[in-house]
């Protein structure tokens, strides 16, 4: 009998001790991939039945068609005859797409590293031809998650998840939301349309070659053939290389350290000319025959720099020397066409400014009420890809912006 | 803390229809906390009324086990094995947890806090209670169960699954860090 009194006293004390357990636990959102074979994914790379845009990236003109980027998920296909009244075709699904380019009846597009080539003489009935591997070799995924290679991943799957905490830890394969904008254009149907590079574009087409940007390299494809790209020779470039802009046989790479520029005399091996560099920011550029304009934003990724437009002399492409600054809200992408310069000011909205005089540009217009990351101006038609649409302005007068049409984005 | 009030304003009456004297009593405590975390100390004062073997108070205190806070509860005991002067009491107490600060500049598991959220707080135990003189005052004795909810929220940047790509919106998002702290808490009191 004197031994229930221990019993119950060690039963007690094994008891206590399971509930004197904390438990320690982290709600987090997890993406899963979603994986498909190659030829599932290739036998899919074609015009299919228009789906809505949920995060509009780059854009081009092809004739009477826009193309717009999803992004990661493909590319929609926009009849602008009417650039009051757009409307959405078709869907072309590529996979961890983000920059598309074209010429002459070929659509270039990158799905994760490689570069695609889709025959679009009739957009509407895209064909998958074939594509290049490793042209973008630096891209990678956040959080250290290692894909399989012998699939792609065509989807993640959003999942709340709760787990028990035994050690401190921040490094969970988490991931959230870019929105990557840039413009680029290229004429085939409609002679009339150049081809127009926006300003966070990738890669960009310069007569028979495509210029890739990679984080710390250039890679020139050659095209001669549009069907058959043939990649060049790797070159060294810079650091944190964010954007290329064409301008005769120039590229304006923008990087957060600053500005290179590249001659591209000899198509096949560009060579650096000139440098300007700036406090570490995130850096779109474009530029004209005597200036470049760059916005310089601070960011996550950018460094805590000031928001600002710089205006850069490349007279002397040797020596490109700052003229002016002026401040900015949040800039991203930015458009020229003539004298015209217009700046996509992140959620500080869309301004045009009069650039007669670089050194002294006036603000002639501000559009408030949308979050805008790039623009293309051609032919008094301003396309501007904004976190909630796909806007198109009539900028004739140079006085004012009158928005013609909005395609809205639906999350 | 309307419905802790509440409770104790019902408990007050339901002890008061077989009432025959109902007075003030305040006990106030200091103790340790004991549990997978280490040792810890903590203050309470509860207030309240007693009638007959019944005392029914709101409590509060600082709790500095892990993420120090300050538990605000409502407190039942139940005296029983009277001898004299000294009788031992079961004492429950039951409310919320509320965070010590709720500042947005320290750092969990690498994360920035956004915010601190009360939890639950509960206790169970028993206690011995030697009374001093002819008075209401006594020492109090008390071992107990002791539990403990805090939750956080912190800043998180979520990047999509792509790439290396000119960022333009990271996401900022909230996780959530959920503590469910359990211990022994032995307390050493003072009852007037």
């Amino acid at each position: 009998m004197k031994k229930i009194p221990l019993v119950v006293f060690c039963f007690s004390v094994f008891i206590l001790q399971s509930c004197l357990k904390d438990k320690l636990t982290h709600t987090y959102t997890l993406f899963i991939p979603v994986y498909k074979s190659k030829d599932e994914v290739y036998a899919n790379i074609k015009s299919n039945p228009p789906r809505t845009i949920e995060s509009p990236g780059k854009i081009f003109l092809y004739g009477n068609y826009v193309f717009l980027n999803e992004t990661d998920k493909g590319v929609h296909i926009i009849d602008n005859s009417d650039p009051a009244k757009p409307v959405e075709k078709a869907f072309i699904d590529i996979p961890g797409n983000l920059d598309i380019a074209v010429k002459g009846n070929i659509l270039y597009a990158d799905m994760y590293k490689d570069l695609l080539v889709i025959d679009i003489s009739n957009p509407l009935q895209a064909k998958f031809l074939k594509y290049v591997p490793n042209i973008f070799p630096e891209r990678y995924y956040p959080g250290g998650f290692i894909a399989d290679n012998s699939r792609i991943i065509v989807d993640w799957i959003k999942k709340d998840t709760t787990v028990n905490l035994l050690q401190p830890s921040g490094n969970y394969i988490v991931y959230g939301a870019f929105l990557q904008s840039s413009v680029g254009a290229v004429p085939t149907a409609a002679p009339s349309i150049p081809g127009i590079s926006g300003s966070m574009a990738r890669f960009t087409i310069v007569n028979d070659h495509i210029y890739a940007v990679n984080n710390h390299s250039l890679e020139p494809v050659s095209i001669a053939n549009p069907s058959e790209p043939i990649a060049g020779t790797l070159i060294s470039a810079g650091f944190d290389i964010e954007t290329i802009y064409p301008f005769k046989n120039k590229l304006f790479l923008g990087s957060m350290e600053g500005l290179y520029i590249y001659d591209i005399s000899n198509p096949d091996n560009p060579v650096k000319e000139g440098t300007f560099t700036h406090a570490r920011a995130c850096d779109p550029v474009i530029a004209d025959n005597d200036y470049a304009y760059v916005t310089l934003r601070e960011g996550t990724s950018c460094g805590p720099t000031s928001n600002e437009l710089d205006v850069v002399s490349v007279q002397n492409l040797q020596l490109p020397s700052l003229i002016k600054t002026y401040a900015m809200t949040g800039p991203y992408g930015l458009a020229k066409d003539n004298n015209l310069l217009f700046v996509c000011d992140g959620k500080d909205g869309l301004k045009m400014y009069d650039a007669t005089n670089p050194p002294n540009i006036i603000l002639k217009k501000h559009v408030i009420g949308l979050e805008t990351y790039d623009a293309i101006a051609w032919n008094r038609n301003l396309i501007v890809v904004a976190k909630d649409g796909l806007y198109q302005f009539d900028y004739s007068d140079p006085n004012d912006l009158i928005q013609r049409s909005k395609l809205t984005v639906n999350r | 803390m309307k419905l802790i009030f509440a409770i104790a304003v019902l408990c007050m009456a339901i002890s008061g229809n077989a009432q025959s004297k109902i007075t003030f009593s305040s006990q106030n405590y200091v103790g340790l906390l004991e549990g997978e975390q280490g040792s810890k100390f903590q203050l309470q004062t509860i207030n309240g009324m007693r009638n007959r073997t019944w005392f029914v108070g709101l409590g509060t205190g600082i709790d500095w086990y892990y993420r120090r806070s300050i538990p605000a509860f409502l407190s039942v005991n139940k005296d029983f094995f009277r001898r004299g002067n000294r009788n031992f009491f079961i004492a429950t107490d039951a409310g919320i947890n509320f965070p010590w600060r709720d500042d947005k500049n320290y750092n969990v598991w690498g994360y920035v806090v956004e915010k601190s959220i009360p939890g639950f707080y509960g206790e169970a135990g028993l206690g011995y209670k030697v009374g001093i003189g002819k008075t209401n005052d006594a020492v109090l004795i008390q071992l107990a169960y002791s539990y403990k909810h805090i939750r956080e929220k912190v800043k998180n940047i979520y990047y999509y699954p792509g790439i290396m790509i000119v960022s333009l919106q990271p996401e900022v998002v909230t996780d959530r860090f959920d503590y469910y702290l359990r211990r022994l808490s032995l307390k050493l009191g003072w009852n007037f």
